[in-house]
């Protein structure tokens, strides 16, 4: 799974957190470094398609929040990629 | 690198910049960056600009506009028509000593034939026929009319057709004019050109067999050039801004043929009107006057030098018995660029008649011309290629639509922000 806007909403999916946080963690669970360009711009296309939203913040470092359409959204595509999992390892049994 | 990455950031549109680039710097802090964070940050800025909705709209309309503005230009351009000619060639007697692999009569009397055709004198007199009077709405002079008149002539060698005997080829003359009764006069008149440079052709070579010696030609006279030749690319109108360090340079030049003669012959020739004697007799001749500068400050010896620097031969075309070559000079008056290639030609002649005058020449091969196909009458332009045209302006529209698109959103002040508000 390499699709940053997947990474960073499963990311938030327990709570809220700032940019670097996002990378550190998407980088323990799924071992995947995202660089600063592609992280933010994953952060903008899910801001606009209203998935996440900004926590208001006097620090520099904002943290993001996931919305609840942003939630629906998640599960959506893990249940698709459950499936494709679970057919994928199930054949692979039985070849 | 910290530094090169927040560069990098400038590619990202400014709205977006303007929303995140506070946290992009604070992350930047926190990481550090190293050349795969630049590369990071260029790649997604790059793909941003690309994916913003005003781009393909930018560039549809400018594309748009780029259509109909070439498409208006294309029907401001005049029209040109175009005619064609198909001649042919054919050798009265074949030389079959000689491979064609490495060497084919044909193409070289063919080129032989388009020298003289295309030469000054040739085209100067079709320009000022009467019935033609070509280019006479240009004001320009004819020495500008001719070279133009040079680009609008073809001749393209064809491949002969198999029912063409042994020993003959066919080649198409094609001008192209805005009037296309006078297109099609021109090229009858080109083919009489070619008729009657073949029979004078013939006929001298038959007085020089009689003669029994190589022969110097002029096929083209020395030319009166128009502009400096190094002025005529971009580069050389720079240079030209730069006056006294790169001065003007005029090229005048002659096309001669050595009838009977070999390259080695036009090599010997070249040392002989080259030597220290000859040229020194030409830099001190006082109607001349050259390099009256470089002789108040340098030897005559090294005056030389510089002017064999200056002087040109190059060889065209080598055949078996005869060799076209031009004798072109440098020099940054127009006048006496073109007397100096005078004085070489008749140098050369003279030399020639000096070196040259016992050998006996070979029988040369006669040709025969006649015409496969007559001078067209062309119905539709040929140019402007109109539908190209507009075509190219609508690209050249898309590719400005996609500059103006990103400077703009490289320029654009971050008070528009249009991004989502920051909610609590």
């Amino acid at each position: 799974m390499s699709d940053p806007t997947l990474l960073v909403l499963a990311s938030l999916a327990d709570g809220e957190k700032h940019g670097y946080a996002m990378m550190l963690d998407i980088e323990t669970f799924a071992g995947v470094k995202l660089g600063p360009g592609t992280l933010y711009g994953a952060i903008t296309r899910l801001e606009q398609q209203g998935w996440i939203r900004p926590v208001n913040s006097t620090d520099r470092r904002r943290p993001y929040a996931i919305t609840p359409s942003g939630r629906g959204h998640l599960q959506e595509q893990l249940a698709g990629l459950q499936q494709v999992v679970k057919t994928g390892l199930s054949r692979l049994r039985h070849a | 690198m910290n530094r090169l990455a927040r560069w990098v950031m400038r590619l990202y549109p400014a709205q977006w910049r303007a929303r995140y680039s506070d946290e992009v710097d604070a992350l930047l802090a926190d990481t550090g960056a190293d050349a795969r964070t630049v590369a990071d940050l260029a790649k997604a800025g790059v793909r941003m600009q690309f994916s913003t909705r005003s781009f393909p709209k930018l560039a549809i309309a400018l594309g748009l506009a780029g259509l109909v503005l070439g498409g208006a230009f294309s029907l401001v351009l005049p029209s040109q028509y175009t005619s064609k000619a198909t001649m042919r060639i054919t050798l009265t007697r074949i030389d079959d000593t000689v491979k064609p692999a490495i060497f084919n009569p044909l193409n070289e009397q063919v080129l032989e034939l388009v020298t003289q055709v295309l030469s000054r004198a040739t085209l100067a007199k079709i320009i000022k026929d009467p019935r033609l009077l070509l280019y006479k709405n240009q004001g320009e002079t004819l020495n500008e009319s001719v070279e133009r008149m040079k680009n609008d002539i073809q001749i393209n060698f064809v491949a002969a057709p198999k029912t063409l005997p042994r020993g003959s080829a066919a080649f198409d003359v094609v001008f192209s004019y805005p009037d296309r009764y006078k297109a099609q006069q021109t090229v009858q008149a080109l083919m009489t050109a070619f008729n009657e440079v073949n029979m004078t052709s013939q006929m001298r070579t038959v007085s020089a067999t009689d003669r029994a010696a190589s022969s110097i030609t002029v096929l083209d006279e020395a030319s009166l050039p128009e502009v400096p030749f190094n002025r005529s690319s971009i580069f050389g109108k720079l240079s030209g801004l730069l006056g006294d360090l790169f001065p003007a340079q005029y090229r005048s030049a002659a096309t001669l043929r050595l009838t009977h003669g070999t390259p080695d012959q036009v090599q010997a020739l070249t040392s002989r009107v080259l030597s220290r004697t000859n040229l020194s007799a030409m830099v001190n001749d006082p109607r001349l006057m050259l390099y009256r500068d470089e002789l108040r400050t340098t030897r005559l010896e090294e005056v030389i030098e510089l002017m064999k620097q200056h002087v040109w031969v190059s060889l065209l075309q080598g055949k078996s018995d005869s060799v076209l070559f031009t004798v072109a000079f440098d020099y940054p008056d127009r006048y006496k660029a073109r007397t100096v290639v005078e004085a070489l030609t008749t140098d050369f002649r003279r030399a020639d008649s000096e070196m040259f005058s016992v050998s006996a020449p070979p029988a040369r091969a006669g040709e025969i011309l006649d015409v496969l196909d007559t001078a067209s009458l062309p119905t539709n332009p040929s140019k402007p290629k109109r539908v190209n045209i507009a075509l190219a302006g609508g690209l050249l529209g898309i590719i400005l639509g996609a500059l103006v698109s990103i400077v703009r959103r490289l320029r654009i002040p971050p008070a528009i922000v249009t991004l989502n508000p920051i909610n609590g």
